[in-house]
């Protein structure tokens, strides 16, 4: 009996070594980032361009590009995904097309990200004519960060509790009065934590984009459709080929706090929304 | 079946949310379609030998298999090193922590999944090349383990939420069961939930398999981008490189429409397949587990 | 050593701050059927469950008062959780068969106690299987899996499995709820037939089934608990 009891505490004590480690793991990268990148950053760091190939100067449009393309990917992913969603919980009634239906997404989100850059390259850049730009850039993430936002609204509509959708059926409403009077309103955290998990996502990417949208050096705000953007994630990619200097790989490490503490309030947020709901629902 | 059954409403409503449909259920096969199509040019010089030749020179020849040589291995490696790791936080969340400590867990895993593969990257460039090579006493930090490693912490969170979420679907009778007949809560986990959840931990491991062998920038930045396989072929502390590695660093110079374009995506193709086929099987598993 | 095999005393269950039940004081004859019953929702189970600490699981779960089992109180920290629910048995409401072979499923419990040979096994578990009427049906294909046999004879399984590990007290939460009649009478001819060598406390919504079987009987309700022995005791009132 007690080398029962002496296995179930050894064994317990190497899952909590486990898992510790695991977390560790979240700490080592936070505090590598904030050590190395805090010296980097200022005012000027921050409010200034790039200048001498990132050497000197600051990140101010490297910022800017990253919130463009995925401010962009965002809108232009929204109203698609909310639609698919709603088109398969609203219209779609026969089981197997709705299995399909979901592990079509599903295999679109496993979809390696540099696939979406060059399929995407293809269709927006040539195709449309959009080139090497910010245009390509926001397609090609849009595309991407689909399935993130699909599955998040798709989960939220789902938990609608049936008497609500059947006060509006009674009421008589057509499908699409019951889209803007019930489902919408009703699924809005889930769109809400999509949307964020989706700008996260596509503000953390770089494969997709590095020879689709942006361009290194001597880009400023894009003036037309066509031309291309410089975004934080390129920027530490350019930079970090360059470790033997010493500035740059400070430099990349200010722009990787700074991407870092972007993607971490967008993620924070959700977990914050959703455990919300969670204490709600326990109520 | 008559589609009239099917939709029977079909106002404004259900032309433009089917519309949107079917651009979110047609991306996969729009991108398969483009990838075969494009990649025809390569495998019309080559034959299907671009798929087992060894050699890669840009407008010479294009032999794929030190790059999938590459992928598979550091797949593989992430693999083995991740499992462990996230079996046991995955046990251990499910079946031992409560309340809040779980959720912190859990919390941390999101945020871990969330962060960028460029930061991987620099990490990896910065810190962990350096580290691999004075630990191992080599000449080159960038390899084959390196990039192997990068990607375990990389997918960690991935597998671990699905093995957690695997374990979770086991019933409760059976956890009940087995602990009414006296075993302690360890036996109960290894004789009862982790048999049952079999098919769920083996779906997450397919589906971390399909992340790690898709992830492109960390890899590209620390796997030393050499095209061949190592001598000998086990020896994983030698440079090579994987499939989306070798796309990163090759799509900007070859964008148009010469055969290294083509042979590129002749290899994202390849990946394509390759990837497919894991995230099929492990949401298939993962379903059987529901 | 007492007579009884069970004794509460203001027993107090709760989760997170809510009681379950406000306050219980009885007790359990050794060697008798102990009936549980009471409206659904009212406790009985969670009582039953708090017998052999199956509710160490769930957080927020607390027990006031004193729960004496087999002479000692289950809730002291010095006592062996994984010993007692050995000696305190229990079998619930849905038959719940482990994806193994019927004669793996009879000898799951037994294989992590008992310090016997190979060949004890497989008496032990014909012994197990003959307690509870099931051998002759099964013994030709003791190497089956477990789910292909009916929920009737599952249950009688899931029984087996129990009293493998020898038990003295067997706890029963609504066993035969998800059961035919034909299944619920075996299970009740089961249990008559048990309680020579065995306590055994049933839960129980069926008040016939009660009287048919039991003979004690301990009604919950309304977060209280009353003892109404059939047969009356020295010393116990009624309420």
């Amino acid at each position: 009996m007690n080398r029962r009891l002496f296995k179930e505490r050894t064994l317990l004590i190497a899952l909590y070594s486990l898992t510790v480690f695991g977390c560790l793991v979240l700490a080592v990268i936070l505090a590598t980032v904030i050590t190395r990148g805090g010296p980097a950053l200022s005012g000027t760091f921050l409010f200034e361009e790039a200048r001498n190939f990132g050497l000197e100067g600051g990140i101010l449009y490297q910022i800017a590009g990253t919130l463009i393309l995925m401010t962009g990917a965002a809108l232009v992913c929204l109203p698609v995904a909310l639609g698919s969603v709603l088109f398969q919980t609203e219209f779609l009634h026969s089981p197997p097309l709705k299995k399909i239906f979901r592990l079509l997404i599903y295999s679109l989100n496993a979809v390696p990200t540099i696939i979406f850059g060059l399929i995407g390259y293809l269709f927006f850049g040539v195709f449309l004519e959009a080139g090497v730009s910010w245009v390509t850039g926001v397609l090609i993430l849009a595309v991407m960060i689909l399935p993130t936002l699909h599955v998040s609204i798709h989960e939220a509509v789902e938990s609608i509790p049936d008497h609500y959708r059947e006060a509006g059926l009674a009421l008589g409403l057509s499908p699409g009065q019951q889209m803007r009077a019930v489902v919408l309103p009703q699924s809005l955290h889930g769109i809400i934590t999509g949307t964020l998990l989706g700008l996260a996502r596509a503000a953390g990417e770089t494969a997709a984009i590095m020879f689709t949208a942006t361009a290194f050096s001597g880009v400023r705000l894009p003036q037309s459709w066509t031309e291309p953007v410089t975004t934080l994630q390129t920027h530490i990619l350019v930079l970090a080929q360059e470790a033997a200097n010493p500035i740059a790989l400070t430099n990349a490490w200010g722009a990787g706090l700074v991407l870092l503490t972007l993607v971490f309030i967008l993620i924070t947020a959700t977990l914050w929304i959703r455990s919300g709901l969670e204490m709600e629902a326990e109520r | 079946m008559n589609t009239r059954s099917l939709f029977p409403e079909r106002g404004p409503a259900f032309w433009g949310t089917g519309f949107t449909a079917l651009i979110a259920s047609g991306t996969i096969f729009i991108l398969f379609v483009s990838l075969v199509i494009e990649s025809v040019p390569v495998f019309k010089t080559q034959g299907v030998s671009f798929l087992w030749g060894t050699d890669w020179f840009a407008g010479e020849a294009y032999g794929a298999l030190p790059m999938i040589f590459g992928s598979l291995m550091v797949t593989a490696i992430a693999v083995v090193l991740v499992f462990p790791f996230a079996l046991g936080s995955a046990i251990l969340t499910s079946e031992f922590l409560n309340g809040r400590l779980r959720l912190m867990v859990k919390a941390a895993m999101e945020l871990l999944a969330g962060v960028p593969g460029i930061i991987y990257g620099l990490m990896g460039i910065a810190l962990l090349t350096i580290w691999v090579r004075d630990v191992f006493g080599l000449i080159d930090g960038n390899t084959l383990f390196t990039a192997g490693l990068l990607l375990a912490v990389m997918v960690l969170p991935t597998v671990m939420t699905l093995s957690e979420d695997a374990l979770r679907a086991v019933p409760g009778e059976f956890r009940d069961t087995a602990l009414s007949l006296g075993l302690t809560r360890m036996e109960m986990v290894l004789k009862v939930v982790v048999p049952q959840a079999l098919p769920g931990l083996a779906g997450a491991v397919f589906l971390g398999l399909g992340r790690a062998m898709g992830e492109t920038i960390a890899v590209m930045l620390v796997i030393g981008g050499i095209d061949r396989i190592p001598q000998p072929w086990f020896n994983l502390f030698a440079s090579g490189q994987s499939i989306p590695s070798k796309i990163g660093r090759e799509a900007a110079e070859a964008l148009g429409f010469d055969l290294q374009w083509s042979a590129l995506i002749a290899l994202g193709l390849v990946l394509f397949v390759m990837v497919m086929a894991l995230s099929l099987a492990g949401n298939l598993l993962l379903r059987r587990a529901r | 050593m007492t007579a009884h095999a069970i004794q509460l005393e203001r027993v107090r269950l709760s989760y997170s701050g809510k009681a379950v039940i406000e306050t219980a004081s009885c007790t359990v004859r050794k060697n008798a059927v102990t009936a549980v019953v009471g409206p659904s929702g009212s406790g009985k189970s969670t009582l039953l469950r708090t017998l052999c600490r199956m509710n160490d699981r769930i957080p927020g779960f607390q027990v006031e008062g004193q729960v004496q089992v087999l002479g000692r109180d289950i809730y002291d920290p010095g006592i062996n959780v994984y010993d007692l629910r050995k000696r305190v048995g229990m079998v619930f409401q849905k038959p719940c068969v482990f994806p193994k072979s019927i004669v793996e499923n009879v000898l799951f419990g037994l294989r992590f106690h008992a310090t016997i040979n190979g060949k004890n096994f497989s008496e032990r578990a014909e012994q197990a299987l003959r307690d509870v009427f099931l051998w002759d049906e099964v013994k030709d294909r003791l190497d089956d899996p477990a789910h292909t046999l009916s929920q009737g004879q599952q249950q009688r399984l899931a029984m087996a499995r129990t009293l493998a590990v020898d038990p003295e007290i067997l706890l029963m939460d609504e066993p035969t709820s998800a059961l035919d009649p034909k299944s619920s009478r075996a299970i009740e001819d089961l249990i008559l037939s048990l309680k020579d060598k065995h306590t055994i406390v049933l839960v129980t919504h069926n008040v016939d089934q009660a009287e048919r079987v039991a003979e004690d009987l301990i009604c919950v309700d309304d977060k209280t608990i009353c003892h109404k022995p059939c047969h009356p005791l020295p010393g116990e009132g009624t309420c």
